[in-house]
């Protein structure tokens, strides 16, 4: 796997992976996503074998940043998905990778981002007492612009079906 | 466990509460199992009962201040996890490290894992009833300890690594101790084979127990011994080499079948290697500087960055996002054991509970990186 063939792949789905520069950034590639396409991606890096490395969140403006690296057993080749958590919510990756349960779990603990789809959103480090206290959100005066990171913000409005589904998540 | 009387519910079960404190967790772990008799129908792992936040600690201090948090976390193997953060910070500021360093930085590290490996070695014969094998492996452990002690100053927790080099020079009574050491370690790996190796009971208690596939392991994200002894060699030190590692000479040993004996002789073997990996970088350590020339202050720019080394228990990577200040503004810190446990849910599903202990021992977890 180079690259290149991820590149092709990656370009059937019509996204573009972005060379980073592995000597400073310590991956070869990058690629911005909606959430909306986050599932299918995921979907084909477990089909290409690629394991979950790990994913966190970072807390910026406008949202919150997801981060997922990805990376090979047989190459060197890792690579960060980054996407934005609009109104606190993403879709789970959980059940192609289970190895993200716990991650989000975690996620969820420290940013208080949902993941939709995800069965298990009990608190994980956290206990239930802590319910709404997340230790890793930065107050705003304190956040910082996700252009200033060179992480720009996707225009990922929900659509109109997710408000049902969210409703229905806030009810249970 | 047959599985139609696994999924017969009119069958009594219990619930059964393993841990926090119990002497198989290797920490304060809870393990909340429902039981049939004595086999695991479900099992539920319950974290954070020594949790720091050490990624908060991270955002609220300058990164310097930061180094000794990294020995805090697998706080059995410090040294791997010293040379992650430092060489993240070292690419971020484009600092060069002298070669004498470099050896350095091996040579010990390696030394941290062996003293790792001996005291899972130890931890988990006595989680199967062994009382013997952990006298022979904190006897060596020791040697190794004190080694370290001599040129850091700590035993257990160190902060030796500095960006730019180690804290101080290492003289040759190090190199003197630790060839001795190699020598006395390579006879005792004879001693380890008769007493446990080759232990019938021993066998019958971990082969074909815990088999992980390499599918599971890689949908679950293992890493280090769990991941190889499943016949998957893969090691950051040869697949993604930092530094003095790609002009050594060593192998990097697997399993076959990917069960709690595999992963035993893998990590047995493993000492061999890290023994092979200390004596060639104390073989070419030059004279020289031992702490290169870094800025007095580094500000950290703004974007992200991971580097990734092997610790004693698998890939440790540290990614940071800078903020154009010296305070990171986020470090995310993702340890191996947390990938490692995290399967045990799926893997031990309808398992006898002694088996359940036998798993938990071969995955060689510590509690407090997972924790962190």
């Amino acid at each position: 796997m180079t690259f290149q063939e991820l590149a092709d792949q990656l370009g059937a789905f019509s996204l573009s992976l972005t060379a980073s520069d592995y000597a400073a950034s310590g991956v070869y590639a990058d690629l911005l996503l909606e959430q909306r396409q986050l599932r299918q991606v995921v979907q084909h890096l477990l089909e290409q074998e690629f394991y979950l490395v790990f994913a966190t969140a970072v807390s910026l403006k406008p949202a919150a940043c997801l981060v997922y690296q990805f990376a090979r057993h047989d190459v060197l080749f890792r690579v960060n998905l980054r996407l934005f958590a609009h109104e606190n919510e993403s879709p789970t990756i959980s059940d192609i990778f289970h190895a993200a349960m716990w991650y989000e779990r975690e996620i969820h603990d420290f940013f208080g981002i949902a993941f939709t789809g995800n069965g298990d959103m009990r608190p994980l480090i956290l206990s239930e007492m802590d319910a709404g206290f997340h230790p890793l959100l930065k107050a705003e005066n304190v956040c910082m612009d996700a252009e200033k990171l060179g992480f720009l913000p996707l225009a990922d409005e929900p659509e109109a079906g997710d408000e049902q589904a969210r409703g229905s998540l806030e009810d249970a | 466990m047959k599985t139609e009387a696994f999924k017969d519910e009119s069958r009594h079960r219990f619930l059964l509460n393993m841990g926090p404190q119990h002497p198989a967790t290797h920490g304060v772990l809870r393990l909340v199992l429902e039981m049939d008799g004595e086999y695991v129908v479900h099992l539920d792992p319950v974290l954070g009962y020594g949790h720091r936040m050490h990624e908060k600690m991270a955002e609220a201090r300058p990164w310097p201040s930061f180094l000794p948090n990294t020995a805090r976390m697998d706080y059995l193997a410090a040294l791997p996890y010293n040379h992650g953060y430092v060489c993240l910070i070292e690419k971020l500021a484009g600092v060069e490290v002298p070669r004498r360093a470099e050896c350095i930085r091996v040579a010990t590290s390696e030394l941290n894992r062996v003293a790792s490996h001996l005291l899972w070695l130890g931890a988990f014969l006595l989680d199967l009833g062994a009382f013997t094998p952990i006298l022979y492996g904190f006897d060596d452990r020791e040697q190794i300890l004190d080694i370290l002690e001599d040129i850091t100053g700590s035993r257990l927790t160190y902060s030796y690594f500095r960006v730019g080099g180690v804290y101080r020079d290492v003289d040759d009574r190090f190199v003197e101790n630790t060839r001795v050491f190699i020598k006395r370690m390579r006879k005792r790996l004879d001693i380890y084979n008769k007493l446990v190796t080759d232990n019938i009971i021993f066998i019958k208690r971990t082969e074909g127990i815990g088999v992980i596939s390499p599918e599971m392991a890689r949908r679950y994200g293992v890493t280090g011994a769990n991941l190889r002894g499943s016949g998957i060699a893969y090691d950051i030190r040869k697949t993604e080499p930092y530094s003095i590692y790609p002009e050594l000479d060593f192998e990097i040993p697997v399993g076959s079948r990917g069960d709690c004996f595999d992963r035993y002789l893998v990590r047995i073997k493993e000492i061999e290697q890290s023994l092979r990996i200390i004596e060639q970088a104390l073989d070419m350590l030059p004279e020289g500087e031992f702490r290169g020339k870094a800025p007095k202050k580094i500000k950290l720019p703004p974007r992200a960055a991971s580097f990734a080394v092997e610790a004693a228990r698998g890939e440790l990577v540290y990614f940071m996002v800078g903020q154009d200040s010296d305070v990171p503004y986020r470090l995310k810190v993702r340890v191996p054991s947390y990938a490692n446990l995290s399967l045990i849910a799926e893997l031990c599903q309808g398992m006898l509970i002694a088996d359940l202990v036998s798993v938990m021992g071969s995955l060689d977890l510590v509690i407090p990186e997972i924790d962190r």
